[in-house]
This record gives C-alpha cells, structure tokens and sequence, in this order.
C-alpha cells in the first residue's frame, strides 16, 4: 500500500479542525486579527480616497522601474542613478521642491499598466519617468498619453514607439534599441570579420537589436539565429558557431543569459579565436561581478558607459564609485541624465509644469549637460546621439571597466524617426 | 453578512470618481472570478490543477485577438472566449483526468506550458512581450469596458452571477456526484457511476468560467502577454483558493480580495514584498488551517 | 549536422540530463518516502549555487569551498525540515503545494537581501578549466564532462546507500510502506531528517556545478525544478529508475530537439515545439500510462 492510500489528501480539505491547545489558539487568535485587519484596510482604502489638495507648491515626481522580479537588476541601478541625481539637485526639481511616488514595474507590462493607475489617479503625479523594459514601454505608453501626462524614457525604445506609434507624451531619453548598436556592422566589418555569425534572444528587442548590428556589415551574414527566452545553455549553439566557420560572433543577450553566454564561450576556449560583439546589455558593470574575467576582450557599443569624457560625468562617476564602489552602468547614467533633463526643462518654464505647450517645447530644447556627451531631441522625441565601440578592460587592481575603441556613429537619429507624424 | 457588506463596498467605490480604487475593485472582481472557477476543481472535485492560467490567458488573448477582427461585442468576445477555454479543457482534460493526486498536479502545469510557449512563440503577437489591445470590448448599448467603472459594475454582475451558477452547480445532483467522488470514489464507482464524465464537465465548465475573467483582466489592462499564463499566476490562483478556503464558493472570492490588496499593500511597503507574502502562505497553510472564510464563519463550521 | 556535432550534443544532453536527475531524484525521494511535494527544492539548488559563490570568496582551495557549501546547505535543508516541512507531511497536496511555493518565494527573495540583487560570481577549479579533445576538430570544455561525472557518480552512491546500508534499507521500505518503518522501530522523525537533507543536498549539488556554468541568482532554480517534475511525472513517482530515464529522456529530446525542430518546422513553429517538447511528452506519456513510466501506483 502506497502511503497516499493512507492519507486521504483531498478530503481533509474540508474536514474540521480539531480543538487547538491554549497557545496555539493565542497564535491562531493573532494571525486570525492579523488577517482581518488586512481584509479590513485593503477594502477600507477604497473609501478612505484621497481629496488631495489641487497644485501645491511643489511637483510630484512618479519614479517607475523594475524593482521586484529577475530584471530588478536594471531596475535597482536606475534608482542608485536616480538616487545620485536627487543628490546632486539638492531636493529641487527646476528650483521647485518635489516629492518622488515610487512605483514598480515588475519587469510585466501588466504589473506596469497596475502601478501606473496608482501613479497617476491615486497619486496624482505631475510627472513620470523610468521603466525598465520595451515591453513596460509598449504597454505603458497608451495610459499616460491618455492621462496627458509627460513620461521621460530611461531605458530602452522599441521600433513602433519611435514610428507609427509615437506620442506627444512620451519622451525618450535612453536609446531607441537600434541606437545601441549604429555603426557596428560597420565596425565589424572594419575590424576584419568576414564571416558573422548574428544571434539573440528570441523577443522583440532581441530581433531589433541584432538587425541593427547587421547594417552597414560589408561581409557574408552566415546566420542570425534567435535562441528562447529561458534558455540559459549555450553549448549547442555554440558548437554551431563552431561548425559555422564564423570569425565574428554578435550575441544579444541581457542578463542572465548573457552572463551564462559570456562564461561558456569561454569555457569553450572561444576567447581570442572568434572575436566576440555586442552592445553594452552582454558586458556592462552589473553583471562584471558574475562574469569575471571571462568577459576580458568582449568589443560592445553603447551611448552612455563610465568612461565618457566630459565635466558632468566625471562628477557623476567620482560620486557613483565613491557611494557604490564600482562604475555606473548605463541604466544609471541614463537615469540620472532623465532627471537632468527633468531639471532642466522645469527651470526652463519657471516651474510652471502646467503650461503643457511651453513644457513639452522646454523638454524637447534639451537644454541641459548630458553625462553622454552630446544629446538633442528628434522631432520623434528619441534622442539624437552618439554610439561608442568599448572593449572590456581590466584595471591594475583587477577590476574591469569599458575602453573606448572608437565612435561607431555620431549625432546619430534613429532610423524610424521617418515613421512618426510628429514635426 | 459580510459578505453583503463587502459587495456594498464593492458597488460604492467606482461611485467615488476614484479611477484607481475602481480599478482595484474590478481587479478584485476578476481574480475573484477566477478563484471560484478554480475552487470548483479544487474545492468539490479534489482536483488540484496547478495549470488554471492557462484559461485566464486563453480568456485574455481572445479578448485581445477578436478586436483585430473588428468584433468588440461582448456578446461575441465572452462566448468565444469561454469557448475556445471549454474546448482546451475537453482536450487537455480527456489525458488530464486520467491522472489523479500528484501526476494531475503536473499534467495540468504541462497543458499549462504548452499554452504559455505558443503565445510567447508567436513573434506576430508579439511574442513574449505580448500586445496592447486595438479595442476595448463593448457592452450592448455601446459601453466601453475600457471604462474603469463600465467594467467594475460588469464584472461584479458577473462574479454574482458566477457565484448564484456555482451555488446551483454544488447543490445539483451533478455537484453531490463529484463530491462523492472526491470523498470516495469507490463507494461512488460500486453504485455503477463513473466519476469521469462529470469531472471532464466540471473541467470544462471552470475554464469557460476562469476565460471570462481572463476577458475581464485583458480589458482592466487593456493588455495581453503571455505572462498572464505562467505557472506563477497558476500558482497564485490556487494561493487565493486556499487563503479564503476551498470548496465554500465565497472563501475563494475572499481569498481573491485579500491577495490583492495584500500585493498592493505589501508592494507599496517594500521591494521585497514577495519574502512577505512567501511567509504568509506558509503561516496561512501551517496557522490558519480553515482559511479566512473559516476564520470569519467562527469555530469548525463550514 | 556533422557527427562530431551530433557526438558533442549528445554530451550536452546527457550532462543536462544528469544535472535534471540530480533534482529528479531528490523529488521523487521526498515524495516516496515523505509524501512530500516540495516545489522549494529549486531553492536548494539555488542554495548550493549561492553558498558555492560565498564560500569561494573567503576559502581558496576549491575542494574546501564545495564541502564548506554542502554543508552550509545540509544546515539550511535541517532547519527548513524541521520548521516548516514537518507539519507538512500530513497534510495534503494543495498545503504542500502552497506552503512549499511559499517557502520558494521567500527564500528566492532572501537571496537577494543576503547578496543583491546582481547575480554572483563563481569560477570553476583551475584543474578543470581547459578543453578535451573529442575528434581533431571539436573540443569539448573539461568541466562540463566533470558535472556529468560527478553526477553519475552521486547517482551510483545513492544508488550504493539505498541498496547496500540499513539506511537505505529503511528509507526503501519508507518509500514501499510508510506505516512499515514504524512498526520497524525506526526513529522516523530522524529518518526523514536525513531523506529530507540528501534530497536537498543532491539539488545543491546540481547548483554548485551549475555556478560556474550559468548566472548565479534569484530564482535559478525554478525552470530546472519545473523541469525536474516533469521527469518525475514522466518516469513515475518514486521510481529511482524512472526518475534516470526520464532525466536522460529529457536532457536528450531537450538539446536534440533544440537543433532539430527549428530547421524541421521553421523557427516559429520549431521554437514553440522545442520549448514545450518536454510537455509534450509528458503529456503523451500520462495518456498512455497514466502513473508514468516506471510508476505502478496512483500518487
């Protein structure tokens, strides 16, 4: 006999309870209060809305990323560039004291749209930026344009919110995915490869990112494949690339999957005889700890890493290191500079946030001292900029950083901007 | 009672002009839909399906396909909906109900995958991003669902209506044959009965029931992804089954309330809000062994 | 495809179906002698994985560094029993189910209060960090082969303690009869002690050898436990045979299927078959035999 025979799992679902010893019952008796008390207050919210006074003398700030769930790296980066931003503006937005609503995204275009109703009716912000995701971005946009409310991107741009689908509402101060990698197949080409070899991980902006590298590549294409989402194991792919005869790898891969990509290429003693691309999501300094050294070598573009040249980001990078003890990666450069921007486009029209026609036009000037270099708004509202070819590096004491190789695109507007009805 | 009173509360809130609160009041509505689907399996068959997003999504994906058709009805979208869900359920229910105990546990989570990875297979969907909705679902008369308190009110007609059909179901001659069978199914099966026919009908019945509130979430959104369907929400489904308490039609309903507004409050507290609710699944199934209906019933009485 | 290629993926397969087996066995020892389903056994091996890297840090000698893990782990497998899964055991299905999908999610989240959010690093012994040849023109990476072995070896010791010790004889007749080992005079609170910390030791094991492999962080070991119920499913509940056999099953149709589909059914229709192939077979194996392979009871 077989012990679930013995124990009937499903009828005692319903069977009573036997009576339960004093200090248990003290337990159950607080557990039972905790419950109710939560059923209470999660219902009774709902009458205890809020009347919030109209326009006070200050602005409300909605900051949205990805805070919980396996992307809360992106999302946790954003807030210390956030974080480093709210420093350095001394608690003003423009000269105007604000208060910051943090939400979170949850990396889930569903959990987006959620967090952005609190956002937006219950918390009534004035503004909104963040998100960590395409997928936020494309689920998110739609409510916050029908709440004409101004949303600063700090993160990724899929291709529809740049063309068809852009908005007055929205803009983006990160990259459009494209944008990551302009100039690349270019510099491939350049660099000696002959035969490339394309692959990514098979999601939308896997699909972007990797035609994008294709562009302006002279020599033969001999594969752009797409591996699935959860796949974490390359060693089949690898094999592939072997058999290819490739002798330049691009690999789009965020996260996770880039950490493991990066550490079986090397296993498989691939370091130094195919060169290895990618944009800045393969190699970057969020995921330098888990690669380690088998990330040395590794050629990535990107608009924004530490090493820029320039006032602003030195101070940026000298705090951030001195707060966090490594390089920002472009999550966190990227934030702070939508808070610059923010800043900036406040204390162009006075404070006076309201004045929606003169703020979207102070927005859209710019005028503020990009970490990144050079930056100004399309008439898309995505940005026009530079990309920048780095290697990973490793300094004397071990730790790895990006050296920059070269400019692979300059002043660069993204290639959908034609797309949208916006002048 | 307070049952009553909640659903006052309920038909209050989207009175108040409070978008938000509608919102958290129709969402409440949704799970709690989908929660009472879930307890007729859980609850009066003894089926744990640990698969059942995946006719929340199919619910969802229907509500989102059918507008780029250019059909908004309701009357169409809800029935297709429910349909497409009752004829997965037959499908997969046919090999499923062959298994019992831990192998259903599984198959239903396999069926369940199945459904994930081809909606985050289809790049022209969106793939694993999913899609916004083109449209809204409209209401005969031309009311949008779109509308936070069009759909609070629709979607709390339908959860009473859901309950009065469940209330019915479990008090029919079909209901006391699947509760013979969960409690012996040999007795069941001397007396010449085979549980399977109306175990395969319930199946079906609890996925068109939980397509509807996948229609309901799709609209509240007005969003589409395959998230809606992995085995996490399948997971919190069940949380919400068992948090109230099974087999009790309201328990369920309740469950789905407090989950919700224990995310949402947990959430604004702190990131690691999933550590919180981690513990208090555990405490609910090691303290509170009657569930929150049994808790507010009082005593052992269901 | 080449037959070095199909020769280096049938590596692949089998080191993924040893890692699945790892996992597989610990389930279906749980369930058989416990009737435990434990859905935080993903955590064990995310554990394993974390505790592998920590260690790392403070201890240079590898060796030391993976006995230092299996132990911290063994440590968190007895509180984790005793707490939590104890009570457990009486309880039905849906309790285990939740409260063990409870424990998975607050472990994943404590994780990250521990070490971060940012994933961690873990780098193989030096002594295992090269290649071997398989033919003149395909090498394989040492360390994999080292995984696929050390796992059949933990399978063969298991196999050696169930088979030869008292221990495993106990442990047998648990998973045969639960009421048997009480009339044995067994301690049977200690004896489930011991199941529960193997079965969770096997799963860290998997996720020490995975560190080095792939990312180390929240939620690792989720995708392979939900794999690993599948092989469970699929070779029959508290079957250890059954348990090898779908494990190598899995990992086989898993990596061929990864290679072969796509260029069969083209990339949409290919990926989706790839990805859900492990379904598949589930569920055809369930409308064949509807305990599983290797399973001769209703669990």
């Amino acid at each position: 006999m077989h012990p679930m025979v013995r124990r009937s799992a499903f009828a005692m679902r319903v069977a009573t309870v036997p009576a339960a010893c004093p200090a248990r019952s003290a337990i159950k008796a607080s557990v039972a209060a905790a419950f109710t008390a939560i059923l209470v207050v999660s219902t009774a919210l709902g009458v205890a809305g809020t009347a919030r006074a109209q326009a006070p003398a200050s602005i409300r700030l909605g900051f949205i990323a990805a805070m919980s769930g396996p992307l809360s790296v992106v999302g946790a980066e954003q807030k210390r560039g956030f974080d480093l931003a709210l420093d350095h503006l001394g608690g003003k937005l423009g000269g105007i004291p604000f208060e910051v609503i943090q939400g979170d995204s949850k990396a889930n275009p569903t959990a987006t749209v959620q967090e952005l109703s609190r956002l937006i009716d219950k918390d009534r912000v004035d503004i909104i930026t963040g998100l960590s995701t395409s997928n936020e971005l494309v689920a998110a946009i739609k409510p916050i344009s029908d709440a004409r409310l101004f949303f600063i991107g700090m993160n990724g741009g899929p291709a529809v919110l740049a063309g068809e689908q852009c908005s007055p509402w929205y803009f983006n101060a990160s990259f459009q995915n494209g944008q990551l990698t302009a100039g690349m197949g270019a510099y491939m080409a350049k660099a000696g490869v002959k035969k490339l070899y394309l692959m990514g991980m098979d999601y939308e902006a896997g699909h972007e990112h990797t035609e994008a590298a294709k562009k302006g590549f002279t020599g033969e294409v001999v594969a752009h494949a797409f591996t699935p989402i959860p796949q974490v194991d390359f060693a089949a792919d690898i094999a592939r690339i072997r058999a290819s005869g490739a002798d330049g790898v691009f690999a789009f891969y965020p996260g996770a999957p880039g950490i493991a990509f990066v550490r079986q290429w090397n296993q498989a003693g691939l370091n130094g005889k195919i060169a290895l691309f990618s944009n800045i999501a393969l190699s970057e300094p969020t995921v330098f700890q888990a690669q380690g050294k088998t990330a040395l070598g590794i050629v990535v573009s990107a608009n924004y890493f530490a090493g820029i040249d320039n006032p602003r980001n030195r101070r940026f990078v000298q705090d951030f290191r001195a707060k966090f003890g490594r390089d920002p990666a472009s999550y966190a450069g990227l934030a702070y500079d939508s808070m610059m921007l923010i800043d900036a486009a406040v204390r162009e029209v006075k404070g006076n946030i309201r004045d929606q026609t003169a703020f979207r036009a102070a927005l859209r000037h710019a005028n503020f001292e990009s970490v990144r270099g050079p930056f100004r708004f399309n008439a898309n509202q995505q940005p026009i900029q530079n990309t920048y070819v780095t290697q990973v590096d490793q300094r004397p004491d071990g730790s790895l950083w990006l050296r920059q190789l070269s400019v692979a695109a300059e002043n660069a507007p993204d290639e959908f901007a034609s797309r949208c009805s916006m002048k | 009672m307070l049952l009553g009173l909640l659903l006052a509360v309920a038909l209050i809130v989207p009175l108040l002009g409070q978008p938000y609160y509608t919102r958290l009041v129709a969402r409440m509505a949704i799970f709690g839909i989908a929660a009472l689907s879930l307890d007729l399996l859980v609850g009066y068959a003894g089926l744990v399906s640990f698969g059942h997003a995946a006719f929340f999504g199919i619910g969802v994906y229907c509500a989102g396909l059918l507008p780029m058709m250019g059909v908004q009805q309701v009357w169409v979208i809800v029935p297709v909906a429910m349909l497409v869900a009752a004829l997965y359920g037959a499908l997969s229910g046919l090999i499923s109900l062959r298994a019992s105990g831990l192998y259903f546990i599984f198959i239903t989570l396999a069926f369940a995958e199945i459904v994930f990875y081809i909606a985050q297979g289809l790049r022209m969907l969106g793939g694993d991003d999913g899609f916004r909705l083109p449209a809204p679902t409209l209401l005969p008369g031309g009311a949008s669902l779109a509308n936070p308190v069009v759909l609070a009110y629709t979607m709390l007609a339908a959860l009473v209506l859901a309950v009065w059909v469940a209330r019915r179901l479990s008090e029919s001659h079909f209901g006391q044959v699947v509760v013979a069978a969960r409690d012996n199914e040999t007795r069941l099966r001397a007396m010449g009965l085979s549980p399977y026919p109306y175990r395969l009908a319930l199946y079906m019945i609890a996925s068109a029931l939980c397509a509807l509130a996948g229609v309901g979430f799709a609209n509240l959104v007005e969003y589409a992804s395959p998230a809606s369907m992995s085995w996490v929400v399948s997971g919190e489904f069940l949380f919400m089954v068992i948090l109230g308490s099974a087999a009790t039609i309201v328990g369920p309903v309740l469950g789905a309330v407090v989950f919700v507004g224990l995310e949402q409050l947990l959430s604004a507290v702190t990131e690691h809000w999933l550590f919180w609710l981690g513990i208090v699944l555990v405490l609910r199934v090691l303290l509170l062994r009657q569930g929150i209906h049994g808790l507010l019933a009082g005593g052992g009485q269901r | 495809m080449t037959a070095g290629l199909v020769l280096e993926q049938a590596f692949n397969g089998l080191q993924f179906g040893m890692v699945l087996f790892l996992m597989a066995v610990g389930v279906t020892l749980a369930f058989g002698v416990m009737n435990l389903i434990n859905l935080a056994h993903g955590s064990m091996l995310m554990l394993g994985a974390y505790f592998i890297a920590a260690a790392a840090q403070k201890i240079t000698a590898y060796p030391l560094a993976f006995v230092a893990a299996l132990m911290l782990t063994a440590v968190a497998a007895v509180l984790l029993e005793v707490v939590v899964m104890r009570p457990l055991y009486r309880m039905g299905h849906l309790d285990q189910v939740l409260a063990t999908f409870g424990v998975s999610i607050a472990v994943n989240e404590a994780v990250i209060m521990v070490w971060g959010r940012e994933a961690m690093f873990v780098a193989p012994p030096d002594w295992l960090d090269g290649t071997v040849a398989l033919t003149e023109t395909i090498s394989y990476p040492l360390y994999r082969l080292a995984i696929t072995a050390v796992a059949a070896l933990a399978g063969l010791a298991l196999w050696l303690l169930l088979a030869r010790t008292r221990l495993g004889m106990r442990i047998r007749a648990g998973a045969e009869n639960g009421d048997i080992v009480g009339a044995l005079g067994v301690n049977v609170r200690l004896l489930f002690i011991g199941v529960f910390v193997i079965s969770s030791l096997l799963a860290a094991l998997g996720g020490v050898m995975l560190g080095p492999l792939i990312a180390v962080q929240s939620g690792m070991g989720d995708p392979l436990l939900i794999l690993a119920l599948a092989v469970v499913v699929i070779g029959g509940v508290g079957s250890l045979k059954g348990a090898l056999v779908a494990s190598l099953a899995v990992g086989l149709i898993d990596t061929f299927g990864r290679m072969i589909w796509p260029q069969w059914l083209g990339d949409v229709v290919g990926n989706i078959v790839a990805n859900a192939s492990v379904y598949i077979l589930m569920a055809l194996v369930i409308a064949v035999r509807p305990s599983g392979l290797y399973g001769n009871h209703a669990a």
